[in-house]
């Protein structure tokens, strides 16, 4: 059995070979021992045939070009699986949607339409009706503004306001 | 990824000595490299150096298909990978010589036990320090020192069995610091 201490001065040979010691030079006790410097000679020997002949290997150029080739697919599936994901996110969401406004849809064909609390939206009417009892408020106006007021704008008035014709009655009032 | 393709090609190719068989492994550790980063899973979180960890990778890479083969010791192969080592300006002679140099270490190295040949391989080729080499195989450093020492002890000894070897180191030097 070799002496622990004996191996610990071999392996620091080893480190020292490789320049992995922190004093460049071999301390002076592992100089004056015979057997560790013959070692060291030895060791020193190999090593510099290895460094000398074996020289540092490198891959064909294209290797690199070669792994993005292989990897070309898998990122391709890469890309389409997210791809469908959203396309049946994107199904699913507008078959929601459609569902729930139809729903809507029938529920206000269902409801009275006035007792909805939402404010009614007016727009404007192209009717010839509405036109021409629109024509009529704005000549009113136009004569209240001037107080020329006689009995055929009263009469129209009448016809715009209680909905009769000039000169009848309604049977109500009577 | 392309700063580390050296140090690892180079671990894989000491290991497996098949140029081919070493790409192949090479890119499979790089894919299971990318695999990693994209999801972030039992990987590399920017704590550690990256080498390491690709090395590791790339380890259980190799050494999943050394034992899938069931095979130890891996075969030499007759592909001429030191062939492709560029010989420099040197003359014919000089060229042959160190070719068959090569070739010779290439089968001493093939030749030692797979624990000696990966820390060698992984110091000379990956330049990893011992402290990682000794993380990245699992044991304490004082092993991977020791593997180290016996592999070129045994790679001395190869070489003094090894017919017309040239001594090109005297034995005895003045100064060894």
């Amino acid at each position: 059995m070799t002496d622990p201490r004996v191996m610990k001065k071999r392996y620091r040979l080893i480190q020292h070979l490789y320049g992995e010691t922190e004093q460049s030079d071999l301390p002076q006790n592992m100089l004056n021992d015979e057997k560790l410097r013959a070692e060291y000679l030895e060791l020193r020997e190999i090593k510099g045939m290895l460094d000398r002949l074996q020289e540092h290997a490198s891959p064909d150029r294209d290797i690199l070009d070669r792994i993005v080739q292989s990897l070309r697919p898998r990122r391709r599936r890469a890309v389409i699986r997210p791809l469908v994901w959203s396309m049946s996110m994107s199904t699913a969401a507008a078959i929601i949607g459609f569902v729930v406004i139809a729903d809507n849809l029938r529920t206000e064909v269902d409801e009275p339409p006035m007792q909805s609390s939402a404010p009614v939206e007016i727009s404007w009417d192209e009717g010839g009706s509405v036109v021409d009892i629109h024509s009529r408020i704005e000549l009113l106006n136009a004569r209240s503004h001037t107080g020329l007021w006689d009995d055929e704008d009263i009469l129209s008035m009448d016809s715009v306001v209680l909905g009769v014709q000039p000169g009848l009655e309604a049977a109500s009032t009577r | 990824m392309e700063r580390h393709q050296d140090p690892v090609f180079g671990y894989v190719l000491g290991m497996v000595q098949d140029r081919d068989l070493a790409h192949d492994l090479f890119q499979d550790t790089f894919v299971r490299v990318i695999d990693a980063l994209q999801r972030r899973r039992g990987g590399y979180v920017q704590q550690g150096r990256f080498l390491p960890w690709v090395m590791r990778i790339a380890r259980n890479a190799t050494l999943d298909h050394i034992r899938s083969r069931g095979r130890r010791q891996t075969q030499i192969a007759d592909d001429g990978y030191w062939d492709n080592i560029p010989s420099g300006t040197l003359s014919p002679d000089h060229i042959l010589e160190a070719r068959e140099e090569r070739a010779w270490l290439q089968r001493s190295i093939a030749r030692l036990p797979e624990e000696q040949r990966e820390v060698l391989t992984l110091r000379q080729d990956s330049e990893l320090t011992f402290r990682e080499i000794a993380e990245l195989t699992d044991v304490s450093i004082n092993t991977a020192l020791g593997r180290m020492r016996y592999a070129l002890l045994n790679l001395r000894r190869m070489a003094g069995k090894r017919p017309h070897t040239k001594k090109k180191t005297p034995r005895k030097v003045a100064s060894v610091a």
